[in-house]
């Protein structure tokens, strides 16, 4: 029993006269690395927030939608204007003036 | 200090790395809210034992959710952890100082954090209640008390060898 308590006290004071512990090598390091982020610009930040996955498909589906829809605009464009040559090409094949036409109903009248 | 105050509450190397460096990373986010009147070392000590007790209180949680867990059939293998050697005890007292950190984890927070901020970094009472924001007495009560409680777990340790 006294042995046990001559071997308790031992324990409570088994720490008298630690040194202190150290950190591991690459302990600052790896802090300064967990620090940078925190620091870093505005423009370091914005190319971390496109950099990102989602921001950087919703950009790339908007680019294509924008594509897209120039494409097809396009396209709308050049069948209407196909559409107006065509019709300006008949026009000037067969010259239909307006008093020809005049002609036309007169002698019609005078017909009946 | 603030890595030595930390392995001394945690006892596990990795884990007091990781959280000194949250100390670190408090500290270089709100530097500019503290004050000055306290040292800059008891605020630096502060927030190092509150992030450690924090830290064990969460692996505590883990710890519990793992017994329950097994209990409901989803078993998961413990690990025996092994007994902590703190890097900084002398040769001789290396087994008794393992043996008083086990002890030392089944003490109540307050009384543990007393203890390691004592013992390890040798601070005196006034400057201990600082750091825990409490009356010099009230440091030495918790003193006595861990004192008190790491002998009967001692006690009860050599009595069951």
């Amino acid at each position: 029993m006294k042995h046990n308590e001559h071997e308790i006290e031992k324990v409570l004071n088994s720490l008298d006269g630690a040194s202190r512990a150290g950190t591991g090598d690459y302990f600052f390091t790896r802090l300064q690395a967990r620090l940078q982020p925190k620091g870093s610009n505005a423009w370091e930040r914005a190319i971390g927030w496109i950099a990102r996955p989602s921001v950087a498909i919703v950009g790339l589906l908007l680019i294509l939608l924008m594509n897209g829809a120039i494409v097809l605009r396009q396209l709308k464009q050049e069948k209407s204007l196909a559409e107006q040559s065509s019709v300006q090409a008949f026009a000037e094949e067969y010259p239909v003036q307006a008093e020809s036409l005049a002609i036309y109903s007169i002698d019609d009248k005078t017909a009946l | 200090m603030v890595y030595n105050t930390v392995l001394g509450i945690i006892q596990h190397e990795a884990d007091a790395e990781d959280v000194a460096q949250e100390v670190f990373v408090q500290v270089y986010q709100s530097i500019g809210t503290f004050r000055g009147d306290a040292k800059l070392s008891t605020w630096l000590y502060r927030i190092a034992v509150t992030k450690a007790l924090d830290h064990v209180k969460k692996k505590n949680r883990k710890k519990r959710w793992g017994l329950i867990s097994g209990i409901f059939g989803d078993r998961q293998e413990e690990l025996a952890l092994p007994d902590f050697h703190h890097p900084g005890v002398v040769l001789d007292n290396k087994e008794r100082a393992a043996i008083l950190f086990k002890a030392l984890e089944q003490l109540p927070d307050r009384q543990k954090a007393v203890f390691v901020l004592h013992k390890l970094e040798g601070l005196p009472a006034k400057e201990i209640g600082e750091v825990m924001n409490m009356s010099e007495a009230t440091i030495e009560g918790l003193m006595y008390r861990a004192r008190n409680n790491l002998r009967k777990l001692l006690e009860k340790y050599y009595s069951d060898k």
